[in-house]
């Protein structure tokens, strides 16, 4: 009985301060903005074909058109409607983007969480190897890994998945460490909680406003490192496409016709800013010292 | 001091060491052959010949002995052999490398000569339109990849305004102007995506030095605002910011394989995208490797810097 | 002889998302030129806000809502706009701070720091300045000031520091000196040694110098006269000596009190403060020490008492305030004042 009076309150204040992060989040525009357009992208990407049509549909009558009621964004060298294949492409970045993100999050949890948990010998050598990853140029260590384990949509997830890991790593790490600390730890301890159930059912959920902030911003990472791979010739193959590689055909049209090349640049730059806006806001959420800002 | 130099220099080195470990082991780990592109495609290639050839590159050694040959050559300057082209590797950087460091040179003035005032207006006047203005562009500066920066320069001085050529390369030595004119975007481009963090980073630096009580001092001496900006404030917020210099660095080394590649630029980080598109291992970890060490060789200098610059560690380090 | 300077109702209050808040209220009061004035009351009284505010150097959102600061010659620092208090800065009145470590640059040489000064109001050359420099440190008593004058802060002990900045507010002449708790950072022998430094130091250039602190063991050693704050007010004002031998106000009896004093009278009772000083945004009714006085009656609750003149000099602004200066002036009638 005494136990259940212990973890009551505690567990309370736990659920509270989850909740006073969402409250503080939506009252930040660029947030909310960042949210809606983060959900606008989604639903775009995931309902290309009924919103926009088939994006390999070929008309042969309109090829480099420009925009027009037909298609809203003109059509490219083989007469295909633009908007289409800007949905289509982008359903496709944000898969790599968004499976990036959880191979980075997954290993990255991992990897904090066991700095944290373990000993202080532990900690210090996966926190070293932490910053040595990050030393190095990310665009580099994509070039090598590309070349080293090939060209294919689910390589580029995995590759970019790990080199995002180190700085989740870094955020899980410190997430963790500073709830390691707190009291309702202490009180599901005292109910007699085994370390999974800690785990699972007060840590990883307590930290999680944080772990989902820096996974927003790692979805950013993924799609700028996606589009450069990609642009590069060395991300997504054809016949596939993303943005990325949408951009590669467009930059190489650019005399005949620059909406080849703008439309899926703004779809790059737009996604970035969206999935950025939406962490860094959370995460200012998250510190009551930049609350004020 | 002596002792602090060489321990900096001993970690360099294991880094560069790893560093070199980690590059090897992740191009030899995949199955698959770099040769078989060479003799044009998997189908149809005479089994002598591949021989021949694997045996010419080393290939049919052990990875330990490759590796070893690889270091042991590193040591005496000789990076061996490109798989693909007939020249030796260190042929191939120093056809390449000038344009590099040309364009990386001028970004980082250009990064250095943007961000300082951008950050001074945006930390100084933090209400006004300009501070506001350095601010917008700064996040969407952060948010967008340099090459998509550089396209729309391409885009809008290029294309549109038709005022510089959007891509090649000459020369300074053969001319100089077309060389400037070249250059023009590729270095904005990159100066932009270095300025950016810098911005940030500079802006935090300034706005915590100007909260500290010596600049009270400054002000009750009957400085003027801006000689106590420019004279205290700035000083002691870029000292915090030289730590940064070394990723700066790693930014533009990073920046500059994509930038290049947006504008034809026929530098080390075409060469890197040449050979991953080639399978040209020995290109590919000879430049990377390249990278790292500049990399650690910037970052050391500026630890040296660090120490020089900064009183209080001066002494400190003497003292030990 | 027109005072070297006059405060005449300052106000300074800090501004935010609710209603601005006053944090020291109507303030008034002169300083003669040679005079050495101590500014006294606990930490949050008001009287480094007052401090800053004479030097024009308070930051937002902390600001002077109204009120005037007047110098001998008439200049109102409380008007002036910003580009003007260049020259008035550092050459007509100067301060020195409470912690000389974080009051200096740590980047640059102490040297060059002071001469800096020197030049903000003089044309003369860096190399000139220089040599001012390293005398002036030679005055205020650094060894070997030529080479000192090389050195950054960190070399320096903490002594030696306020010594620098004590040079610093000297390096352009001013006629006043604003001191903000000089000697708070300092270990006790070094602290007497900066209080003779700048006694010496104004009796020989004839200076007023405006003493912030907290210890009235400080004020009594240094002060011709001594100014009493509690909430943001001024409550009493007279010569150390009259101030020491029979307090006025409560408070300044409290404060007395709690400063351990080896000629005490062991058998009297002991006065002390109980309690916290309020904050500016919750102060009592009446007048604001009444929670904590132990003299207090029904008027001290519904009506604040002003600062009004009891005798030649003295002043408080405390409802008891003649009634015990006269029984304080007849050592017959009572040790420690009245038992209401």
């Amino acid at each position: 009985m005494s136990a259940t009076v212990a973890t009551g309150p505690a567990l309370d204040v736990a659920v509270a301060a989850r909740v006073g992060v969402l409250r503080r989040l939506a009252r930040r525009p660029a947030a909310v903005a960042a949210a809606v357009a983060i959900a606008l992208l989604l639903v775009l990407s995931l309902l290309a074909t009924p919103i926009a049509g088939s994006p390999t549909a070929i008309d042969t009558r309109e090829i480099l058109a420009p925009p027009s009621s037909a298609h809203w964004l003109g059509t490219d060298d083989l007469g295909r409607d633009l908007l289409a294949r800007t949905l289509a492409g982008g359903r496709l970045t944000l898969l790599v983007a968004f499976g990036a993100m959880a191979v980075s999050m997954l290993v990255g949890t991992i990897w904090g969480f066991v700095a944290a948990a373990a000993g202080r010998a532990v900690d210090e050598g996966l926190m070293r190897a932490a910053d040595a990853c990050l030393a190095i140029p990310p665009i580099l260590l994509a070039l090598i890994l590309v070349a080293a384990f090939g060209s294919s949509t689910t390589t580029l997830a995995l590759v970019s998945g790990l080199l995002l890991a180190p700085q989740a790593a870094r955020i899980a790490r410190s997430a963790l460490m500073s709830e390691l600390r707190s009291d309702y730890r202490l009180a599901a301890r005292a109910v007699g909680a085994g370390p999974l159930r800690i785990v699972f059912g007060e840590l990883l959920p307590n930290a999680s406003p944080a772990l989902i902030a820096q996974a927003s911003l790692n979805v950013a990472w993924a799609i700028g490192i996606e589009a450069s791979l990609s642009f590069l010739g060395l991300g997504v193959q054809p016949p596939d496409a993303s943005w990325g590689t949408l951009l590669q055909d467009g930059y190489e049209s650019l005399y005949r016709s620059i909406w080849l090349t703008v439309v899926p640049a703004v779809a790059i730059f737009v996604a970035i800013l969206a999935f950025n806006t939406f962490g860094t806001q959370l995460q200012h959420a998250l510190d009551p010292r930049q609350e004020e800002r | 001091m002596r002792g602090y130099v060489l321990r900096r220099l001993g970690a360099g080195i294991v880094l560069l060491a790893l560093a070199s470990l980690l590059v090897f082991a992740l191009l030899r780990v995949v199955p698959g052959d770099p040769t078989i592109t060479k003799l044009g495609g998997a189908r149809n290639i005479d089994p002598a010949a591949l021989a021949q050839l694997r045996q010419e590159l080393g290939l049919d050694r052990s990875v330990v002995s490759q590796y070893l040959s690889w270091v042991g050559g590193l040591v005496q300057g000789d990076l061996g052999q490109s798989y693909f082209s007939q020249y030796a590797v260190t042929t191939l950087i120093g056809q390449r490398v000038v344009p590099t460091l040309e364009l990386a040179a001028l970004a980082f003035v250009l990064g250095l000569a943007l961000a300082v005032p951008a950050a001074l207006v945006s930390a100084t006047r933090p209400r006004s339109i300009a501070a506001r203005a350095v601010n917008g562009a700064t996040a969407a500066l952060m948010a967008a990849p340099p090459f998509l920066v550089g396209i729309a320069f391409v885009i809008v001085l290029g294309v549109q305004a038709r005022l510089l050529p959007t891509r090649g390369y000459v020369p300074f030595v053969d001319d100089p102007l077309e060389n400037l004119r070249l250059i023009a975007m590729p270095a904005l481009t990159l100066g932009l995506a270095v300025a950016a963090p810098l911005v940030v980073l500079l802006r935090a630096s300034l706005e915590e030095a100007l909260r500290a009580p010596f600049i009270r001092t400054a002000t009750g001496k009957g400085l003027t605002h801006r000689r106590v900006v420019l004279t205290h404030a700035l000083p002691n917020a870029l000292i915090p910011s030289l730590t940064y210099l070394g990723v700066t660095v790693g930014y533009l080394l990073g920046g500059v394989v994509v930038v290049e590649y947006v504008f034809g630029w026929p530098g080390l980080g075409s060469l890197v995208v040449d050979a991953v598109l080639k399978r040209d291992y020995a290109v590919l970890q000879s430049v990377v490797l390249l990278a790292v060490a500049i990399f650690v060789l910037v970052t050391f200098v500026t630890d040296l810097l660090y120490g020089v610059l900064d009183p209080r560690l001066r002494v400190g380090e003497g003292r030990a | 002889m027109t005072p070297a300077l006059t405060v005449d109702g300052l106000t300074i209050e800090v501004t935010g998302r609710h209603a601005p808040l006053q944090l020291v209220r109507d303030v008034s009061f002169q300083v003669a030129a040679g005079e050495r004035l101590g500014l006294v009351g606990e930490s949050g009284s008001g009287k480094s806000l007052t401090a800053l505010a004479l030097m024009r150097l308070l930051q937002a959102p902390v600001r002077i809502a109204s009120g005037r600061i007047v110098l001998s010659d008439g200049t109102d620092l409380a008007a002036l706009p910003e580009r003007e208090l260049v020259a008035i800065r550092g050459r007509r009145v100067a301060m020195v701070y409470q912690d000389p470590l974080s009051a200096l640059n740590p980047v640059r040489r102490v040297g060059d720091q002071i001469a800096e000064a020197i030049r903000a109001h003089e044309r003369i050359s860096s190399s000139a300045a220089r040599r001012r420099a390293a005398e002036l440190l030679g005055e205020v008593g650094v060894p070997e000031p030529g080479r000192r004058a090389d050195q950054y802060p960190h070399e320096f002990s903490g002594g030696m520091r306020q010594r620098v900045v004590i040079a610093m507010a000297l390096s352009a002449a001013p006629e006043l000196l604003v001191a903000d708790e000089p000697t708070t950072a300092l270990d006790v022998t070094t602290q007497a040694r900066i209080l003779e430094l700048l006694l010496g130091l104004a009796q020989e250039r004839g200076l007023a110098v405006i003493l912030i602190t907290h210890d009235l063991g400080v004020a009594a050693r240094f002060c011709d006269r001594l100014q009493v704050m509690y909430g943001g007010r001024l409550v009493e004002t007279g010569p150390v000596g009259d101030l020491y031998r029979t307090p006025l106000h409560p408070y300044s009896e409290g404060l007395l009190a709690s400063v351990c004093r080896l000629d005490a009278d062991h058998d009297a009772p002991m006065p002390a403060l109980a309690g916290q000083p309020p904050s500016a945004g919750q102060l009592p009714s009446g007048c604001s020490f009444h929670p904590r006085c132990r003299y207090a009656f029904a008027r001290c609750e519904s009506e604040r008492p002003q600062l009004a003149e009891v005798a030649e000099g003295r002043a408080a602004a405390c409802h008891l305030a003649a009634e015990r200066l006269a029984l304080q002036a007849d050592p017959a009638l009572a040790p420690s004042g009245g038992d209401r």
